[in-house]
């Protein structure tokens, strides 16, 4: 057996007998996931069952056909108060989320009703409940404005010269909304990242501080195949944590039909070629991580030194990955840059290839630069494997 | 067996300060032979003996072990070398047995070859009872076993110890000790560096006195004796270490 394969199998072993990695790596991810899949189920119940929109209207007999109105809307729970005071006091007390103050007036004289609504902007619920207001006064003056225009024989298009009919062309429906297309690049860059954390620091810093490296190098392996062992043993973690992260993640959200509506679109710009690029991008990403977590922990003296410099690296992979999820919202996802920024790369490749937007010059431009970058490091940590500094202790 | 010519050692501190470790050390080691290098704690015995096995760098003169140059040849001199010494640990979550078979197979040990040699040490250090327990939950006489197991599995020609005795108890350094003196026995060159007299005096051929980085003093026990003009080891050391009581009473 070469000594690359016996370095790895052993690292391997070791790993998977501490309960602390363990822990970190696959047993932290699934809970992580149920919670998260649990915590998606709720928001859809609670949305799916819609409430009451609680309309509190000040009295107003001039204005009763109005209110009765509000009332027909479905959905709308009208409550009419003596005085405005004591609306105020129910949207204060969050009994009302709107409050239309309506003014008496006579209906034969009045050309235009001017109703206040007061509402609350700090309640989402509040704001929602004004846009529905408003919905209901722009159906109302519709209608009117149809009766208005057939009383003098006027077609209603006589309002509405122009006409908008959106036609959506994406090739993945509503997927780009989707909350598993937002999230599952940042989590897969995350879990693949943090894979890899739970073990690097024991991996060279470890054994530093253990007094075991020294022990190995004094063995007539060559360096390169010490570091090589090391390296991929800790890619074999960071693609297991991520992998069983995603697995759990659609083992539960498909098998509970609420987080499956809420949380999986209809349809993904998913066939085997896409599939093998993604797979390939986070081959990639992962080659990468493990690498500079690698050198991180043959650059620290000791235990702590390596966690404290892979934390701060943690925080570095996080930005980009946090921003990877407002893409949707800019138009940088296909700038010629991104392929050559370190994790957005992944990111950007990942979601667009979801979406169906699969983009073979990037895609293979994120793996190669992905895969240069993990050469450098591994080289950086070949060498300094090499170089009597590996042994330094704090 | 080992040879080493005006070796030397400086690494530069932090401050950018040259710090001289070890400085122009020649010695030779036959086979068969305890060679002793005795100093106080930082007098380079540690740098010494960490050139020798290739995980330093020389920064003057050479070294061979067993004819290959530590520098140009470090893989074949590794591939000679046992090294024992009380801050070379073991992995704790694997076996005593797992250790030793990880060893030898780094070593290029396999097969029927592997095993024979695996029943040897077991047997040689008694390690039945416990060889299938993590070294985690080993004695540190069981693991000073394991380790010296480790070190003579791969059956090297050349051995060094590094202070093998330090923070162990009575029972266990006698073992260690025992087992040094049957690798003399065994013909094997041993390099044993310790700052503890009675054990030099009980195990070395020749002895190298180093201070400050450098030999002041080589020989064997009673030449050294009596170059002090001492009847005392330790105050012959004292002696060529040029030790001064500096308060009186």
């Amino acid at each position: 057996m070469s000594p690359l394969k016996l370095v790895y199998l052993k690292e391997m072993r070791e790993m998977l007998r501490d309960r602390r990695i363990l822990m970190s790596s696959f047993v932290l991810p699934i809970f992580v996931m149920y919670m998260m899949t649990q915590l998606f189920a709720f928001i859809g119940n609670t949305l799916g069952n819609e409430k009451n929109t609680a309309i509190y209207v000040t009295r107003s007999q001039s204005l009763e056909p109005l209110v009765a109105s509000l009332k027909a809307v479905p959905k709308n729970d009208v409550t009419v108060v003596a005085s405005l005071d004591e609306g105020k006091k129910a949207l204060e007390e969050g009994k009302a989320k709107v409050l239309l103050e309506l003014p008496e007036l006579d209906p034969a004289t009045a050309k235009q009703v001017t109703i206040k609504a007061y509402f609350n902007s700090d309640s989402n619920t509040s704001s929602l409940a004004l846009r529905k207001v408003e919905t209901w006064a722009q159906a109302s003056n519709q209608a009117a404005l149809n009766v208005a225009l057939k009383s003098v024989n006027l077609p209603p298009e006589t309002a509405e010269p122009v006409k908008i009919t959106p036609e959506d062309q994406a090739k993945t429906k509503g997927a780009g909304d989707s909350i598993l297309v937002s999230l599952l690049p940042y989590m897969l860059i995350l879990f693949v990242f943090s894979g890899g954390l739970s073990i690097a620091s024991d991996l060279v810093a470890g054994e530093k501080e253990r007094g075991t490296l020294e022990t190995l190098l004094i063995s007539p392996v060559e360096r390169i195949q010490i570091a090589l062992g090391k390296f991929f043993s800790l890619l074999s973690f960071s693609l297991a944590t991520a992998l069983v992260s995603i697995g759990a993640l659609l083992i539960l959200g498909l098998t509970n039909p609420m987080t499956k509506k809420v949380m999986f679109p209809d349809s993904l710009g998913i066939t085997p070629v896409t599939l093998i690029s993604l797979v390939l991008v986070v081959l990639s990403m992962a080659a990468f991580f493990a690498s500079i977590q690698l050198w991180a922990s043959i650059q620290a003296k000791n235990m702590r030194e390596a966690q404290t410099l892979l934390g701060l690296m943690n925080v570095v992979v996080i930005i980009p990955a946090a921003f990877s999820q407002l893409l949707g919202l800019t138009g940088i996802s296909k700038s010629f840059w991104v392929s050559f920024a370190p994790v957005l790369n992944g990111a950007v490749s990942l979601r667009e290839t979801m979406l169906g937007n699969f983009n073979p010059v990037g895609t293979v431009l994120t793996i190669a630069w992905n895969l240069a970058l993990a050469g450098f490091a591994l080289w950086l940590s070949v060498r300094m494997f090499r170089s009597e500094t590996v042994l330094a202790k704090s | 067996m080992i040879e080493t010519e005006g070796l030397g050692k400086v690494f530069v501190d932090q401050k950018k300060n040259r710090v001289v470790a070890v400085d122009g050390v020649t010695f030779r080691v036959n086979e068969g032979e305890i060679f002793g290098l005795l100093g106080v704690n930082g007098a380079g015995k540690t740098t010494t003996l960490r050139m020798l096995s290739t995980i330093l760098q020389p920064t003057a003169g050479r070294a061979r072990v067993c004819g290959h140059d530590v520098v140009t040849d470090g893989a074949k001199a590794r591939a000679n070398i046992g090294f024992l010494s009380t801050s070379t640990a073991l992995y704790g979550r694997a076996s005593g047995l797992e250790v030793l078979r990880y060893f030898g197979s780094l070593y290029g040990l396999s097969g029927a070859k592997l095993n024979e040699r695996l029943d040897y040490v077991i047997e040689k250090l008694a390690l039945h009872e416990f060889k299938d327990r993590l070294c985690d939950k080993l004695s540190t006489g069981q693991k000073q076993r394991v380790s010296i197991a480790r070190t003579i599995l791969h059956d090297p020609p050349v051995l060094f110890f590094d202070e093998p005795t330090a923070g162990l108890d009575v029972v266990t350094s006698q073992t260690v000790l025992e087992f040094i003196e049957e690798t003399r026995k065994a013909g094997k060159a041993v390099v044993f560096s310790t700052h503890i007299m009675p054990e030099a005096e009980r195990l070395c051929d020749r002895v190298a006195i180093i201070h400050g980085g450098k030999i002041c003093a080589e020989g064997t026990i009673e030449e050294l004796k009596s170059q002090a003009n001492s009847e005392s080891f330790e105050k012959a050391f004292l002696h060529h270490v040029g030790y001064q009581r500096e308060v009186v009473l």
